[in-house]
């Protein structure tokens, strides 16, 4: 990485003296400079300056490997049949299953999925789903460990995960001993600042490899940083989350687990019909709090939209949309590198979410209420909106 | 030797004689301008001499030099990289070209990494169909590069490119895509993972070495170039400096090397007066300068569009595209999956509209 040390990348002699004495101690000192700047500041020749740079860059840049190897690492050992390669690698399925095919198995390994939604629509019933999911044993799909779930809501129930698994698996948890198994499998961390959140955040890897977690749930993305960061620290916010995203995405990555995160939305001011706003309006969140009995006549030139801004956004790979429409719900897929856009209707159970029916809705035809990835739709029904779920 | 051998015109001879110059030695080192001036002699008589003398000796001062008419056949000549959708392969004259840094950029999802990917497919298009037969470098700083979803691409391509050889009816298309398999497709995709800018820039700076070693690398993408840079620089000054200097071994390499540079990048929000704001290229004003082609992705009306904002060589233009399973389309998606039938039309997710863009779009 580019904090490596110079002393430890076999630069010798002059270069390896002279960097020392102008206090360029890491790689990343030594790249942020240009040749020029170096052949001025080491008072040594260009051609011996780049020579330790080019093996400076030669030691930090990370290794190349073709598509083919990354694929061979990807799959399942005795998954290559016949030596053809096919396109669905493992996955963490939903066990919704229209949104599991469109998805091509479920949730991706080795990436982000943001489920995003006003509350009460169940996005963290989702999360609990997928955590048990990613329980259980490998040959019913499950990914067969432990799950970190980072609660900054304090919305976690243990008592709804356990309903959840033996409303739906009743199966897979037929006993207490089970149901034991499962609970010690899903550890939550309840960071209590935004700050806290990172600083656990770069020191999981740790704990990834001795507990062999098999899925990260940070719901939510958005909670510490709204409430902490005021609307006149932006700046200071976007790089908090940007470091955040980077994070969730080298662990993603480096242990091949899916990352999944929920994220609210926020309203946006001014009429879509006019220039639409992308700014993040911090003032308009308490407005977006649903309350018993709202009445929000100063609501309808306002629309929704994914929080935390086009930064966050650029982030995500996956982002799934839960949203209310003339009294239903619908999943939807808003943006993947997979499946196209489509909808499905659901339902909430004891056992969690439960699609529908097979029907299957274009996006496009969605009509008054959507949440979109980026710009805006207005709501034709002020009434259905926000209403607060109950159960 | 004696000059009074040279095969030169009497009277020339005579001039140098006149002026001195004896020996072959004495017309080593002079120049042309000041030979004619010490022995009389016109400079294209002076020129003729030294030629003569050392036939080699031209002074390089033109060395590589071509006219504009060479230039013209080179640049017809030089095959470019389908997108695979036609609409936008004629907004950029054929595709992306070799030796120009094209940058790419647009909103979350309107398919900049999908287009990356389409172009390290189809830059392995055979010879024989008007292709590169290149090799791809993928430089990925986000994460978002899914090798599944290469090899859904790659599949198709390769369908694709074989029933267009299998049309032509020719024996020797037929055989140029014989060695074409999902294998080659994806081992000619060189992938890199950069978690931070510092190993960004190592990468730029280990990349010469790779092309020398990869002789067939025609594309580099880098995907996205602002997302390390975005975060973690307090020092606006010193960002600018590093990108610049990285755009710049940038485009010397795609020179050099014959290879396109594609460089995907984001947009961020610029707020323009109270309550509002647009959406532009993230990074600023001094890295729009850092590349020849600027293509901007957007999304009006429901539909995705390209449009090209800065070329040096084409006419700005907007086309529709789609992304269907199988890449990059003019077309929409050919319902393959059951669940596909019912959309034949993009959703109307981030219905951007091009001022949003900062543009204005000639439709």
């Amino acid at each position: 990485m580019g904090s490596k040390e110079i002393s430890r990348l076999n630069i010798e002699g002059l270069v390896a003296h002279r960097l020392k004495s102008r206090r360029l101690e890491t790689a990343k000192d030594v790249l942020c400079k240009t040749e020029l700047d170096l052949v001025e500041l080491l008072d040594l020749p260009a051609d011996v300056v780049a020579k330790a740079v080019a093996a400076i860059s030669q030691n930090v840049a990370p290794t190349r490997r073709t598509v083919l190897e990354m694929y061979m690492d990807q799959q399942q050992p005795g998954d290559i049949q016949g030596g053809h390669l096919h396109t669905d690698l493992p996955k963490l399925p939903t066990n919704l299953p229209s949104l599991d095919d469109a998805l091509r198995g479920g949730v991706p390994l080795g990436s982000i999925t943001e489920l995003v939604g006003p509350a009460g629509v169940g996005k963290t019933q989702l999360c609990l789903m997928l955590s048990i999911f990613a329980t259980l044993p490998t040959d019913i799909g499950g990914l067969d460990g432990k799950c970190v779930y980072i609660d900054t809501e304090n919305k976690f129930s243990a008592k709804r995960l356990i309903e959840i698994a033996t409303m739906r698996l009743p199966d897979s948890f037929p006993d207490e001993q089970a149901v034991q198994h499962l609970t010690s499998r899903v550890l939550v961390l309840r960071p209590n600042s935004a700050i806290d959140l990172l600083t656990r955040l770069q020191k999981l890897e740790e704990a990834m490899i001795r507990e062999k977690a098999k899925l990260i749930v940070l719901d939510s993305v958005a909670a510490l940083v709204r409430s902490e960061y005021g609307h006149d620290q932006l700046q200071q916010r976007q790089d908090l989350l940007g470091r955040q995203a980077a994070l969730l995405k080298y662990l993603a990555e480096t242990f091949r687990i899916p990352v999944v995160v929920t994220n609210q939305v926020m309203a946006q001011m001014g009429a879509p019909s006019q220039q639409p706003n992308y700014g993040f309006v911090e003032h308009e969140r308490k407005k977006l709090r649903p309350s018993p009995g709202y009445e929000d006549s100063t609501y309808d030139s306002s629309t929704v939209t994914a929080a935390l801004g086009t930064k966050w956004a650029h982030a995500v790979n996956t982002r799934l949309v839960l949203e209310r429409h003339a009294g239903q719900r619908y999943i939807r897929i808003a943006k993947s590198p997979m499946a196209p856009s489509l909808a499905f209707p659901y339902a909430i159970a004891a056992g969690g979410l439960y699609l529908s029916s097979s029907e299957v809705h274009d996006a496009s035809a969605g009509g008054g209420t959507s949440i979109l990835n980026e710009g805006s739709v207005t709501h034709s029904k002020p009434d259905d909106r926000f209403l607060m779920d109950v159960g | 030797m004696d000059t009074a051998a040279l095969p030169i015109p009497p009277s020339s001879r005579a001039k140098l004689f006149a002026a001195g110059f004896r020996r072959l030695a004495d017309l080593r080192k002079i120049s042309a301008v000041e030979l004619a001036k010490e022995s009389g002699l016109s400079q294209e008589e002076a020129l003729h001499i030294l030629r003569v003398v050392n036939p080699a000796g031209d002074n390089g001062a033109m060395a590589g030099a071509k006219s504009a008419l060479q230039i013209l056949q080179i640049e017809k000549k030089r095959r470019r990289i389908t997108t695979c959708c036609e609409t936008l392969d004629e907004i950029l004259g054929g595709g992306i070209s070799p030796q120009e840094v094209t940058e790419i950029c647009g909103v979350p999802g309107v398919g900049k990494t999908q287009l990356g990917i389409q172009l390290a497919i189809s830059v392995q298009r055979p010879e024989e169909l008007g292709g590169l037969a290149g090799e791809a470098v993928y430089i990925d700083t986000e994460g978002s590069f899914m090798v599944e979803r290469v090899l859904e691409m790659a599949d198709a391509w390769l369908a694709d490119v074989r029933r267009e050889a299998l049309s032509a009816q020719e024996p020797h298309l037929e055989a140029s895509t014989s060695g074409l398999s999902a294998e080659t497709v994806l081992s000619s995709i060189h992938y890199y993972r950069a978690y931070d800018y510092t190993e960004q820039l190592a990468v730029v700076n280990v990349l010469p070495q790779l092309l020398k070693q990869h002789p067939k690398i025609r594309l580099l993408i880098i995907d996205s170039v602002t997302f390390h840079f975005r975060q973690d620089f307090d020092d606006m000054a010193l960002r600018t400096r590093v990108l610049n200097g990285m755009s710049q071994k940038l485009m010397l390499l795609a020179e050099k090397h014959d290879v396109a540079v594609v460089l995907v990048n984001q947009v961020t929000t610029k707020v323009v007066g109270q309550n509002q704001s647009k959406l532009v290229p993230a990074l600023g004003e001094s890295w729009s300068h850092a590349c020849t082609n600027r293509v901007i992705l957007f999304w009006m009306e429901g539909q995705r569009y390209g449009h090209i904002y800065k070329s040096p060589s084409l006419r700005a233009g907007t086309a529709p595209y789609f992304v269907t399973t199988e890449g990059i389309r003019a077309t929409p998606a050919t319902n393959k999956r059951p669940w596909q039938e019912q959309s034949a039309s993009p959703s109307d997710l981030g219905s951007y509209r091009t001022e949003e863009l900062g543009l204005s779009v000639a439709t």
